[in-house]
């Protein structure tokens, strides 16, 4: 009969339950476990439900409360989001060194004392890796790194918040550049932190792929500060986004850690949206370097022929004078030469060397044709003439003349 | 000057100042490639200083 069997009221078990749980574990223990809820009460005590999923990650296997008092949560808070730089958020692993305390109006509670944050960050490390694989698997690495960026880019799609500083000091640095170039901005609002940051920004890479001949590049910036909030850059559809958008998207989220997997997966990244301003105005300075060496070269070249023409008229000028020298060489030697045949020809010399010039009536004679016996002939010697009477002729061969 | 790209007009004047450098080439001969040279240079330039209303007529083609 189970009206003779003991009986007790539910109070008293809950306290025989209380006293033997407490008992039993006395110390704090550290316990690692999922955070499947979390609600920040205006007390500024800190509630969750913590669970643990069996083994395919679907089901959950254990499932309990916890609460981490104002006094615990204002030491550990901090300390937890500057070391993972993340709030405690659901689906977090977290590792906490609790109190099992049991309560006869609610059960199992553990008290919260204190979180590892290390062990949070080798999780979201762990997670990190596992999408960065997945990405490389995928071939989503180099997947927009390979589209053709313009030589000038100029039109760009920004993607940032309005608010932010980053986003200011990027359009100054950009308009105000010190080249005076000139750019096309359009800005793209979306939240740049927090949970709500992948799909604010890949709703706006949708709202550009509308609109996609009107740009060059995306730009995706965020201003420098606390590096809370970043993992959304870590967010792996967020990066499926970006590695498959249709033109090149770059990176300027402004953080001084490694870098995160959207900036992996993008066109190119840099460190702050002021460094990404000038990374675009480098492409214009570049280019400018290049039309001036260009320019250079056509005038180094344009010169270089001019000496060429110029030598080369030297060396006509030289041909020309040289020419001219041996032609004035050559009519002197050759006036030269008619001087001494005139010199060699005329009578006074041939006079001088003892010869002697016939003459008949003033006409020279080179032959005895024209004398006849009884004709007077003139000889003419070099001091002086002689009259003389022809009394005979004898024409060579006929008596062995000579 | 017909209205090309910077990427078409940078690959012209890089392929002029080429043959202008041709030491085979005399001065005489590289007149008209000069004068293309010198309109292409000031063309590249104007595309990289490139004024606000420029850009939006580029965008407004786009």
């Amino acid at each position: 009969m189970k009206t003779e069997e003991k009986q007790i009221g539910l109070v008293e078990l809950q306290e025989q339950i209380k006293s033997s749980v407490e008992g039993v574990y006395k110390e704090h223990l550290w316990v690692c476990a999922e955070i499947s809820e979390i609600k920040n009460h205006p007390s500024g005590h800190c509630y969750l439900t913590l669970i643990e999923k069996d083994k395919d990650g679907d089901g959950v296997s254990a499932k309990a409360a916890a609460i981490i008092w104002s006094s615990s949560y204002r030491v550990v808070r901090p300390y937890f989001e500057t070391t993972t730089g993340e709030p405690l958020s659901v689906g977090m692993h977290i590792l906490v060194k609790v109190q099992v305390q049991y309560s006869i109006l609610y059960g199992v509670s553990l008290i919260v004392y204190d979180i590892d944050p290390s062990f949070t960050v080798g999780e979201i490390e762990l997670e990190r890796q596992r999408t960065i694989k997945r990405l490389q698997e995928e071939g989503m690495f180099e997947m927009n790194a390979t589209l053709v960026l313009s030589l000038l880019p100029r039109r760009f799609a920004v993607i940032s918040s309005d608010t932010a500083a980053g986003y200011r000091d990027f359009m100054n640095h950009l308009h105000k550049n010190e080249y005076d170039y000139k750019f096309y901005t359009k800005l793209f609002s979306a939240p740049m932190q927090g949970k709500d940051a992948p799909g604010g920004i890949i709703s706006a890479l949708e709202e550009i792929a509308d609109q996609i001949d009107s740009f060059d590049a995306v730009l995706v910036l965020r201003g420098g500060g606390s590096s809370h909030d970043l993992a959304c850059f870590d967010d792996y559809n967020l990066a499926v986004n970006i590695a498959q958008f249709p033109i090149p998207v770059l990176t300027g989220i402004g953080h001084d850690q490694d870098y995160h997997i959207v900036d992996m997966v993008a066109y190119a990244n840099v460190k702050t949206p002021t460094a990404l301003a000038d990374y675009i105005i480098d492409f214009f300075v570049q280019e400018e370097y290049q039309i001036s060496s260009l320019a250079s070269r056509l005038q180094l070249a344009l010169s270089s022929k001019w000496q060429q023409e110029l030598s080369r008229i030297d060396k006509y000028k030289l041909q020309i004078s040289n020419l001219f020298l041996s032609k004035i060489a050559q009519e002197k030697n050759k006036i030269e030469l008619y001087e001494y045949k005139i010199a060699s020809l005329n009578p006074v010399t041939i006079l001088e060397k003892g010869f002697v010039v016939a003459l008949k009536e003033g006409e020279r004679l080179d032959s005895i044709e024209k004398i006849v016996e009884g004709d007077n002939l003139t000889f003419m010697f070099k001091d002086g003439l002689v009259e003389c009477v022809v009394k005979s002729k004898t024409k060579k061969n006929e008596k062995n003349f000579l | 000057m017909k209205k090309i790209s910077y990427e078409e007009a940078l690959k012209q004047l890089d392929e002029i100042v080429g043959q202008i450098e041709d030491p085979k080439r005399n001065l005489t001969t590289t007149g008209e490639d000069v004068k293309k040279a010198m309109e292409l240079i000031k063309y590249c330039k104007e595309l990289l200083r490139g004024d606000q209303e420029k850009i939006e007529k580029i965008i407004n083609e786009s």
